[in-house]
């Protein structure tokens, strides 16, 4: 999985592919920004254990709020035309999934129903902005691309709330709502 | 008091995550004002009423002259660039026909001004040609603050007036449709969004009237 996790890493770290996917608003928003999360998560190890459940609850906080920052529409235009920035972007956004990946583990299935829920929100909310402003949000993408993103954001945000809340039934029904989901 | 302490130790990680999350979103978006790579602007720069930038143009007749000496009536400034296929052409459409509303009114207490962001590629004779094509209207100024200019350092005074400019990945020029109202005085009074109706600016200057 390590492996897997920096390959992906690496891979949207080429200049040719980070080219491509910053060139649109919803190749960035549905692609790059979600597989460089992803990556994080892949990249396994023993960090859950150093957690208890409040720390990991800080750390989760920070992971989430990394992700909201680089969801700024100034912090995207910046990272579109600085390389600079956007390796930093890159970097971060790898380093919340990480956070993520460790700091949910400790946590209880409730609270991990509701992370998946408020970030569903947040999602969901950034895609509304995108698909319903008449004026350009993000000064690098055109208008169109924009609301073409939001769309999209706006599906995949249905589709990701409707399997979480399907799966968190079925944890709640066999786990009950104390119990971890490793157990 | 032990419980109570077994809670505050509890509840520390996730609050000092809100507080250092809450202070790095406020201190980046200039206190949750500017979210937009345009607000941003508009807020970083200093409040009007102020003086324009010291720019100095050549207009399309071939006069010299530093915007902040623009005096004597009101003028409405925007900026573009003749190869623009973004708003460009839509301000200039709107400038026109405001332009031939003031001609209608036989108003002289209005005039417009076009400056161009892209200066190596819209020379004077250029900005002459297209107001020409306008049908040389009197009260349209199109001006350039010349080819020599360093095109970053005038993009930077503009920046600081309030307007976001900036150039995209193959070099061309990327900007805000934001539009200048600069008074008789030659102060810069405001700013709009996009063109403001005849109607509106007749309200703003209204306003102005003592």
């Amino acid at each position: 999985m390590k492996i897997l996790s920096l390959g992906l890493f690496v891979l949207l770290s080429i200049p040719l592919v980070d080219f491509y996917l910053d060139g649109d608003m919803a190749l960035q928003m549905l692609v790059q920004i979600p597989l460089l999360i992803l990556a994080g998560t892949l990249l396994t190890g023993r960090f859950s254990h150093l957690l208890d459940p409040p720390k990991a609850f800080g750390l989760f906080i920070l992971s989430l709020g990394v992700v909201f920052f680089w969801m700024i529409p100034r912090s995207l235009d910046l990272a579109v035309v600085g390389d600079g920035v956007d390796r930093l972007m890159h970097l971060c956004l790898f380093l919340a999934g990480l956070g993520l990946r460790t700091s949910l583990g400790p946590l209880n299935l409730m609270i991990r129903i509701a992370a998946g829920i408020y970030a569903t929100a947040m999602w969901s909310a950034f895609a509304l902005i995108l698909f319903q402003s008449p004026a350009q949000v993000c000064a690098r993408f055109t208008l169109a691309q924009q609301q073409s993103a939001g769309q999209a954001m706006l599906w995949a945000g249905g589709c990701f709330l409707t399997v979480h809340l399907l799966s968190s039934v079925v944890l709640l029904v066999r786990l009950g709502p104390k119990e971890h989901p490793s157990t | 008091m032990g419980q109570l302490s077994t809670y505050a130790k509890a509840a520390f990680p996730g609050l000092a995550a809100l507080v250092l999350l809450w202070g790095g979103i406020h201190w980046w978006t200039l206190g949750y004002r500017s979210f937009t790579s345009y607000s941003y602007v508009v807020e970083s720069a200093a409040p009007m009423p102020k003086a324009p930038p010291s720019i100095l143009l050549t207009d399309q007749l071939g006069a010299t002259w530093l915007l902040p000496s623009l005096r004597g009536k009101y003028y409405l400034m925007t900026f573009g660039y003749l190869s623009c296929g973004g708003t460009c052409p839509i301000t200039m459409g709107e400038f026109y026909q405001i332009s031939e509303q003031l001609k209608a009114q036989g108003r002289t207490d209005l005039a417009l001004l076009t400056i161009t962001l892209a200066p190596k590629w819209d020379p004077a004779d250029s900005l002459h040609r297209v107001w020409q094509h306008y049908g040389a209207p009197e009260d349209w100024i199109l001006a350039t603050p010349g080819e020599g200019v360093d095109r970053e350092a005038y993009w930077e005074q503009l920046r600081h007036m309030g307007m976001w400019v900036d150039q995209d990945r193959q070099g061309y020029p990327v900007h805000d449709n934001r539009t200048f109202l600069i008074n008789p005085q030659g102060v810069l009074l405001r700013s709009f969004v996009g063109t403001p109706s005849l109607d509106v600016l007749d309200q703003v200057l209204l306003a102005e009237t003592p």
